[in-house]
């Protein structure tokens, strides 16, 4: 007999196919959600070992951090003792060949003190700026807030170079335009960063000239004091201190030779071999200069500048008043 | 193989025949798994054959005829599950280049356990595809079924040669050469 589409015993099997079929799909379904959740599980393990390790690792890198800074703040303090101990004695030297210095010596002798004067300056300028380092690098260092007269802080530092490199090879020379009577700032500080620069331009310019010009212009929150420092040296690239080999070599012969030079007389240089521009630029080779590059046709020198900016804080009564006399602060 | 080709055949016999002549196919084979299949499952490929074999016998209709038949009947039902497989994808060629680095990836991602056929490709130029169809289970018959409704599926001709390289269809290269 031919069974019809509806016969119960096709039905019946029909049913039965499906119904093993589901549980068979169930039977499925329940194996993969447990190979899902080991896989989860493993997962999670993995992930709790990964966390872990970088625990550990950032424990190790803090506790090397701190390591490190310890060690920073030991150089720091030891730098900053050992400054202070060769200080005392050196001091005792300066002052002993100061008093020595008035004394009646032979020339020769004289000669000798002086020499034992000015090296023990020189000395002593170098540990102060050790220690000084030593203060930057343990945040100790304070910029004092205090009332000074830029015009007699300029012209007293070039003063000191005049004094200590006269006569010489560089002429020095000051152009200030007239500036507030009293400013507030860091009087030493400004002072610090005005001879190194001015230390630097004579030290790399082997004749020639240096120039200290100032400026101020008011702003929205005081006046603003503008220095300029600028030679006819061999001016310099933003790479000098990078650079190695045979290029410091070179640069070291031409710093002997500027010292071998400074024994020979000096050289004017005509005023006109500074030309003002908007920028200051230098160039190895080409001196540092206030404004544009520019070729004197009578020397190939070229200058530019060396820029510090102090700002100028009005203070008291009658503290952003210029000087009377622009011709008073701006001699040279 | 998956339970999804059982379960995608039974489907086609059930709207090309009749639910019936599924249920008459699966009575007349001794089938280990009762003919209860489902698509995440796994079954012995000598159950296709046998169930090909009794549909055959039934209908009169050579046997490499209704696999071819089912080839053509599964390239449309994976186009219309998997439809985002051919985004971006303009003719036959290049869809059919992808098979290995691309379908056959996307497969395993669904049925990491899938026993798939493999295929050599040759892309010589723009115009012609070389591919050699090499499987176990003898489906050659199978692979030109999805091959011809795939050019028929985007429209462009493409002649289509088949040469058998062994006498059981496990072997086949097909060349396949825009017109």
């Amino acid at each position: 007999m031919t069974e019809t589409p509806s016969d119960p015993g096709r039905l019946l099997r029909r049913a039965e196919r499906e119904r093993r079929a589901r549980k068979e799909a169930e039977r499925l379904l329940e194996e993969k959600s447990l190979e899902l959740y080991e896989a989860n599980q493993a997962l999670q393990r993995q992930a709790a070992a990964l966390e872990e390790q970088v625990r550990a690792r950032t424990a190790e890198l803090n506790a090397a951090l701190e390591r490190a800074e310890e060690a920073v703040r030991a150089k720091s303090d030891f730098l900053a003792v050992m400054s202070h101990e060769i200080r005392t004695p050196l001091n005792a030297v300066i002052g002993m060949a100061e008093l020595l210095s008035l004394e009646s010596l032979a020339p020769e002798h004289q000669e000798q003190v002086s020499l034992i004067h000015d090296n023990g300056r020189n000395l002593l300028a170098l540990i102060n700026d050790i220690l000084d380092f030593s203060k930057i690098e343990a945040g100790k260092l304070q910029i004092e807030q205090e009332l000074f007269d830029p015009t007699e802080l300029l012209q007293g530092t070039v003063r000191s170079f005049e004094a200590q490199h006269a006569p010489q090879r560089v002429r020095l020379r000051t152009q200030l335009a007239p500036l507030p009577k009293w400013v507030i700032g860091d009087r030493l500080r400004l002072r610090q960063v005005l001879a190194n620069l001015i230390g630097n331009a004579v030290k790399f310019s082997p004749h020639g000239e240096v120039r200290l010009e100032a400026d101020a212009d008011e702003t929205a929150d005081g006046w603003r004091l503008h220095v300029r420092v600028a030679d006819s040296g061999i001016g310099m690239t933003r790479v000098v201190l990078d650079l190695s080999g045979e290029a410091r070599a070179r640069l070291l012969r031409r710093v002997l030779n500027v010292a071998i030079d400074s024994i020979t007389p000096p050289k004017r240089v005509p005023a006109n071999r500074f030309k003002k521009g908007r920028h200051g630029a230098s160039r190895r080779g080409c001196g540092s200069s206030p404004g544009t590059p520019a070729r004197d046709p009578s020397s190939n020198a070229r200058v530019a500048a060396h820029r510090v900016h102090q700002r100028v804080i009005p203070a008291r009564a009658g503290a952003s008043r210029w000087t009377e006399n622009a011709a008073d602060s701006a001699p040279g | 193989m998956k339970g999804v080709v059982f379960v995608e055949f039974l489907e086609m016999v059930e709207a090309e025949f009749s639910p019936e002549m599924a249920d008459d196919i699966i009575d007349a084979c001794d089938l280990p798994s009762g003919g209860a299949y489902t698509s995440v499952g796994t079954y012995s490929h000598r159950e296709m054959v046998a169930l090909v074999g009794a549909l055959s016998e039934r209908t009169g209709t050579p046997a490499p005829d209704l696999i071819r038949a089912f080839g053509e009947f599964l390239f449309e039902r994976f186009h219309a599950h998997h439809g985002e497989l051919f985004d971006g994808i303009g003719n036959s060629l290049d869809f059919l280049e992808r098979i290995e680095d691309v379908i056959h990836v996307q497969v395993r991602k669904l049925y990491p356990n899938a026993e798939l056929p493999r295929f050599e490709i040759d892309r010589p130029d723009p115009d012609h595809l070389r591919m050699l169809y090499r499987s176990d289970r003898h489906m050659g018959d199978l692979a030109e079924g999805l091959i011809r409704r795939c050019i028929a599926h985007y429209g462009t001709p493409v002649a289509v040669e088949r040469h058998d390289l062994d006498d059981k269809g496990g072997q086949v290269r097909f060349e396949l050469s825009r017109t």
